[in-house]
């Protein structure tokens, strides 16, 4: 779950870091501005698509500081640009920026803005409007997501802009992964001075706002100034909010919806089989999670929380929850398929035998009793909570289901000993300094080990690929083996659109990129 | 009849504002933050200390429920604590809709109650009656959802004749608009006929045994201008505080039906704001809402005394 209660944007929301980073600056640490936008898409010009989405909120606002739920993150790309642009295998390309060098100690970033590029309301877009926007999202007072990820690593003191097409970021502290932050959603650039964010938020994005009402939905119209050549195709995108899951799935099977957010599981074999709709893998495996406090008795005594996760069957928690789509996991918030899983790690068996032995040993033969937070209000959760129970109640460890509402909820977070949680995926390094890390107000198994922290800020401060493969490897299996924090399986998410769409990119931000896509 | 309508009228002011201040202090002492909320989990103690203080969250209940009272005395019903969003800009789109299906429902549910009642009233007992009586009973049995569901299966998937989702009217163009509306409205009118259709019956059963009713049949008149002339209209006065009763079960039906539909109203602003607890954006809804059921049943006791001239005396 993402770090605002709301679980759909959670990849979105904490998406911080990427392998781009990596690959950029083991190739060279001068990158050359990449040609994008300069590709000419090929689909047919015109027309309005309807998006739809289930999580609409009153709270929704285009502040990409403040946006928390998928209408107003998928929004805030139409309407804005980052300095970089980042693709599902976390590949960097300059946006707004055209090009971008870190120092060789990875310490100092500068970035040269774009000639040319136009706000919606036609001013030149400049190094001071970028500027503006970073300290505006280090002040604390304008919200956590943004803060949370600058603010460890850029004071305000450390932006500079020499002139008006260069920016200059010099760092706390080394960071071979700052490139992905300012890929990160709350770093879309808005026009200065923007006070009314529902209804006349500027920004340098394909498409201009129409028209906006909170938890109901938007419109936007094209940018015929945006400043990727012959984009976008499409005329308009109305965002409409549909709050029932089955009408929204019914609603692009029928063809009234043309594209949405992620669809129940329930709901797979209803697309397998029509001939006008179809899934779309979201190509991300996320950590589904029992997020268990390591810090507090009995769950520090390592004989408990390793009884704990033995006695999950993971296989059998894949199928029941998520019908197979997905992978079964060692205690890993970094998903199996990723190239910085170890590939010698394995899950812990299921062996409740083992399990009993274990609680035995550190003197709960007879077991103990707890609470397992959950809500309602995001799915899967109850269901999850509920199989645990099951698992854990053959060891004699008597859960109490706390089903509640989305605000006790979210009051449970790093305060309940035992919360069903889940995350979308991220880049290793932002899962790390997010949730790894001791000093980090997200730790939601509240481990604290001073050898994981020293391996993220060796991980960050290198840019040697296989010793960041290697470091990586490290945190991952020692955290496994030290944290009580179990994660049975990383699930697949799936969204679903119209055949007919052409063109539509997923974006590891805002799920989707409209930029090329037509309606034909 | 002027007095007793003045004195409905101060009652009436009386229990909303009654409404008003119990609203104010139930929404006010549940055991949430909406600060919380607002920021999410991850939020520091400071920034939510920070958002209470700037939002008058720290502030007692009753300090600011009279302040709430003054401002709204004023025309002005306060900022969400979450959006920063003018109440009356978010309630005032969704009112508006929210009245016209509300009514539309109503323009449907209420003949076609009479039209059924009236109808199983002059066969009782034959199949047809008890037919009728039956799937009156089994679709009162319905909640608003399944209702709901039912029908998007219906016309929208099956027979794909209306749009499955409401969207379109809040972002729709020309026809988009109207139909939009359809689905929704004749889930509430189906969700609120059946229980007024026997009630109809019923009176009309009992109206039917009076000796003015013998009286004109032994006279000759039409049955059909005896039922529609002088059996209906009496039939007629309890029914009139029936479809004011129902207006609770409209809003209650509204709720669901909005979600189900996502249809942009009121209904699915009041749920998202409880779900937030976005505080003045709820106590704004409910108070509309108190309003419209205070003034409905004020217009049912007017329309029961317009019609029965033994109680004007």
């Amino acid at each position: 779950m993402n770090g605002d209660g709301n679980l759909k944007p959670t990849r979105r929301e904490v998406l911080v870091y990427g392998a781009g980073a990596l690959a950029a600056l083991s190739i060279s640490p001068l990158i050359a501005a990449c040609a994008t936008g300069s590709s000419t898409p090929s689909g047919k010009k015109g027309g309005t698509l309807k998006f739809g989405v289930n999580s609409g909120k009153s709270t929704d606002t285009f502040d990409p500081a403040r946006a928390l739920t998928s209408m107003p993150i998928v929004g805030g790309g139409m309407l804005y640009d980052n300095l970089l642009d980042m693709d599902v295998n976390w590949k960097l390309t300059p946006a707004l920026a055209s090009d971008y060098s870190p120092s060789s100690d990875v310490k100092t970033w500068t970035f040269k803005i774009r000639n040319g590029v136009q706000f919606h309301n036609g001013k030149t877009l400049t190094s001071d409007d970028v500027k503006a926007w970073y300290l505006h999202v280090l002040d604390k007072s304008n919200g956590p997501s943004g803060y949370g990820i600058l603010h460890p690593i850029l004071d305000p003191s450390g932006i500079t802009t020499p002139d008006p097409t260069t920016i200059v970021f010099s760092l706390k502290e080394p960071d071979a992964f700052f490139g992905v932050k300012v890929a990160h959603y709350t770093l879309h650039i808005p026009a200065q001075g923007i006070t009314d964010w529902v209804n006349a938020p500027v920004g340098t994005g394909p498409f201009k706002l129409k028209s906006f009402q909170p938890g109901t939905g938007f419109e936007v119209v094209r940018n015929p100034n945006y400043w990727q050549s012959g984009k976008p195709l499409l005329d308009g995108i109305t965002c409409v909010n549909i709050p029932e899951q089955q009408t929204l799935v019914q609603a692009v099977l029928t063809g009234d919806v043309h594209v949405s957010t992620l669809v129940p599981s329930s709901s797979y074999a209803s697309f397998d089989g029509s001939s006008t709709a179809q899934l779309i893998d979201l190509q991300s495996y996320s950590p589904f999670t029992f997020d268990v406090d390591t810090s507090i008795k009995p769950y520090s005594d390592p004989r408990v929380s390793k009884a704990m996760k033995m006695c999950i069957d993971r296989k059998k928690f894949l199928n029941i929850i998520f019908k197979d789509r997905g992978l079964v996991s060692a205690d890993s918030l970094i998903p199996p398929s990723d190239p910085y899983y170890p590939k010698d790690l394995q899950p812990f068996p299921y062996d409740p035998e083992q399990a009993k032995s274990l609680l035995a040993a550190a003197g709960y033969a007879n077991g103990f009793k707890d609470n397992l937070w959950t809500s309602t209000a995001y799915p899967y959760l109850d269901e999850a909570a509920a199989f645990g129970k099951e698992a854990w109640a053959v060891a004699k460890l008597n859960m109490t289901i706390q089903s509640v509402s989305n605000d006790a909820y979210i009051a449970a977070f790093l305060h309940a000993p035992i919360v069903m949680d889940y995350y979308l995926r991220l880049h290793p390094v932002t899962m790390f300094e997010q949730y790894y890390a001791s000093t980090s107000d997200s730790n939601t198994t509240r481990l604290k080990d001073s050898q994981i922290d020293g391996w993220i800020k060796e991980l960050k401060a290198t840019v040697d690929v296989s010793k960041q493969q290697e470091l990586s490897g490290e945190i991952i299996k020692r955290y496994n083996d030290i944290a009580a924090e179990i994660v049975p399986v990383h699930f697949g998410q799936y969204a679903a659109r119209k055949k007919k769409i052409t063109g539509l990119k997923i974006n590891p931000m805002t799920d989707y990129d409209f930029r090329e896509t037509a309606l034909s | 009849m002027v007095r007793f309508v003045m004195a409905r009228l101060g009652w009436a002011v009386v229990t909303i504002a009654l409404i008003s201040g119990v609203t104010f202090f139930a929404t006010n002492v549940v055991p949430s933050d909406p600060a919380k909320v607002a920021l999410g989990k991850f939020a520091t103690p400071e920034q939510v200390a920070a958002y209470r203080l700037q939002q008058g969250l720290d502030r007692p209940v009753a300090e600011r429920y009279v302040e709430w009272v003054g401002h709204l005395a004023e025309g002005n019903w306060g900022t969400s604590v979450l959006s920063n969003i003018k109440v009356t800009q978010l309630v005032q789109p969704r009112l508006g809709r929210t009245l016209i299906l509300g009514f539309g429902a109503m323009l449907i549910a209420v003949p076609l109650a009479f039209l059924v009642g009236v109808y199983a009233a002059q066969r009782t007992g034959k199949p047809s009656d008890v037919g009728l009586s039956l799937t009156a009973l089994f679709v009162n049995s319905l909640p608003e959802f399944v209702v709901a569901l039912g029908l998007l299966m219906l016309l929208g998937v099956k027979i794909p004749i209306l749009p499955i989702e409401s969207s379109g009217a809040a972002f729709g163009s020309d026809l988009q608009v109207p139909l939009a509306y359809v689905l929704p409205m004749l889930t509430l009118a189906l969700v609120l006929t059946p229980y007024m259709a026997r009630m109809v019956r019923a009176n009309v059963r009992d109206i039917s045994s009076h000796p003015f009713v013998r009286s004109a049949v032994l006279r000759g008149l039409q049955p059909t201008r005896i039922m529609w002339r002088h059996i209906v209209p009496n039939a007629s006065l309890p029914v009139v505080n029936v479809i004011a009763l129902s207006t609770a079960e409209l809003v209650g039906g509204v709720v669901i039906t909005e979600s189900v539909f996502g249809f942009p109203g009121l209904g699915q602003l009041l749920v998202n704001s409880v779900s937030d607890k976005d505080i003045p954006v709820v106590q704004a809804i409910v108070l509309l809402i108190g309003a419209g059921y205070v003034l409905m049943n004020l217009l049912a006791d007017v329309a029961v005394l317009a019609l029965n001239p033994r109680l004007r005396t």
